[in-house]
């Protein structure tokens, strides 16, 4: 038993679990059809049905209760801060589970020829009063119960008042900054915590204008949006609910990454090993010493960025994505291609910290500007 | 009531659902203000207030014993009782129609007190008269 544990504690380092989970991701929602030919040779779209859906929650509830034997497990997991997590886990894959369902079933009644299912709700009309006022009463009612079953039984997380002096360790952000929080491991505050931010809004604000397709209005689908439910799964799915997760149960005192089975040690030492761009170009390549100039230091991190944001467009434009790009035009091409690389850069500086302990790429401390 | 191939979802069974899901929310709420009245500091609190009524009322023995055994005090009460005798005896005895003159009186001067002090609009003296 403690060796399952330790493969598990080791395979959830997000060094070995994030790629992973990256891999396994785009055949579970393939954006491609070449990919999709994959997943309907892995038979993975059956985890789209009833029988799958049977799997999928008994391996979820398997792993619960097997975690919850475990003394560290159970004490992360019912603490009363993290019970809504531990919901939220449930109901995610659920209604994943479940539109998805409807999506794999539409697809299967398009490809026979027919219509899609809610071509034919649309015809039935029902009424308001009793149907629908009903319903959503008696649902009232039971969630009702829930909240007032859930308050009395868990205690409401307070603690001593604060003191200035005394910073609880670790200090984490409310649940649903627990992803932003995550963030700022790997980027500096104001890109973490300001930019970031600020850009997610904006892309999303901006998705109805870049995305005009109108397949897929009204019904569920997959096939007919493979790409754009992939790119949203994999943000909502990986970059948002993972890190929540990831921030809640994985990350321990002084912001360190303890395994589902590890005591969260107070003490437990992690080398600092991170090194900047600049420093590997020039101590680690180059073996000489940093140069005084701050331009002359940082030009290569600069050099990256540029070919990041200002030629990746532009090569992604003649090759990937020519589709995209003769259906978007070069406005909204641009603003597609630099909102997708910024969201892109999360995951790509994480597997440089992880594979390649490379803080950052463009490092000037000395203004507080680390990119 | 409409015809029931109108409806959607069995209004039977929505109802059974209903009243089921009432009776859980009503034992859930009883159930929320015992568990609001049952503190576990209630009980603490409850013997805290036992003790120190124990305790006042011990302390409270202790300085009447104490008081009733002092000879200063003994003659004080003795002067006591024998000034009220005199004042009792020097005081002219009332009859029914004097009391009930001077009861009057009172009340007459006490409404007039009221109408002074509502005229000042302080009402907290007013009620406290």
């Amino acid at each position: 038993m403690d060796t399952i544990k330790e493969f598990i504690n080791a395979v959830s380092r997000p060094q070995i679990m994030f790629p992973m989970i990256v891999a396994v991701f785009f055949f579970v929602f393939p954006p491609t059809d070449r990919m999709l030919a994959i997943n309907k040779k892995l038979r993975l779209y059956k985890l789209w049905t009833k029988q799958g859906g049977i799997v999928l929650f008994a391996l979820l509830f398997l792993t619960f209760a097997f975690g919850l034997t475990d003394v560290n497990f159970a004490k992360i997991v019912t603490k009363p801060d993290n019970v809504p997590i531990v919901g939220l886990i449930f109901l995610i894959v659920f209604f994943v589970w479940f539109s998805m369902k409807q999506a794999w079933e539409n697809d299967a009644r398009i490809a026979a020829g027919g219509k899609p299912k809610e071509a034919e709700d649309a015809k039935e009309k029902i009424l308001v009063w009793p149907d629908l006022v009903y319903i959503e009463f008696i649902a009232l009612i039971l969630c009702t119960v829930l909240l007032i079953v859930w308050s009395i039984i868990l205690n409401a997380p307070l603690e001593e008042p604060a003191n200035p002096t005394v910073s609880p360790n670790p200090s984490k952000a409310p649940w649903y900054f627990l992803g932003l929080q995550e963030m700022l491991v790997y980027f500096d505050p104001w890109i973490a915590g300001v930019l970031f931010p600020t850009v997610i809004m904006i892309g999303m604000m901006a998705i109805p204008y870049l995305d005009t397709n109108k397949k897929g209005c009204g019904y569920y689908t997959f096939k007919d949006r493979k790409m754009a439910i992939a790119i949203f799964m994999f943000y909502w799915l990986v970059l948002w609910l993972f890190l929540i997760s990831v921030g809640t149960f994985l990350r321990g005192p002084n912001w360190n990454f303890f395994g589902p089975f590890e005591a969260w040690d107070i003490h437990k030492l992690e080398a600092l090993t991170n090194i900047n761009l600049s420093e590997l170009v020039y101590m680690v390549w180059l073996k000489q010493r940093l140069p005084e100039n701050i331009l002359l230091r940082e030009m290569w991190g600069f050099a990256v960025i540029f070919l990041y944001f200002g030629a990746m467009p532009l090569v992604l434009a003649k090759t990937l994505f020519k589709k995209v790009y003769a259906t978007l035009g070069p406005f909204r091409y641009a603003i597609f291609t630099i909102l997708l690389l910024m969201s892109i850069s999360l995951p790509i500086k994480m597997v440089l910290r992880w594979l390649f302990n490379i803080k950052y790429i463009v490092a000037i401390p000395e203004f507080f500007f680390n990119i | 009531m409409a015809e029931p191939e109108e409806r959607h979802y069995n209004i039977d069974r929505l109802n059974m659902v209903f009243a089921i899901a009432s009776i859980v929310l009503l034992f859930v709420l009883i159930w929320l203000v015992t568990d609001d009245y049952a503190r576990e500091w209630k009980d603490y609190q409850r013997k805290f207030r036992d003790l120190e009524i124990e305790k006042t009322r011990v302390k409270y023995d202790y300085a009447a014993n104490e008081l009733q055994g002092n000879d200063e005090y003994k003659a004080l009460e003795g002067q006591l009782a024998e000034a009220r005798k005199a004042f009792a005896a020097g005081c002219p005895q009332k009859t029914d129609a004097q009391a009930k003159k001077s009861a009057a009186e009172n009340d007459l001067l006490n409404q007039k007190y009221i109408l002074v002090q509502k005229g000042k609009k302080n009402y907290y003296l007013v009620k406290a008269v």
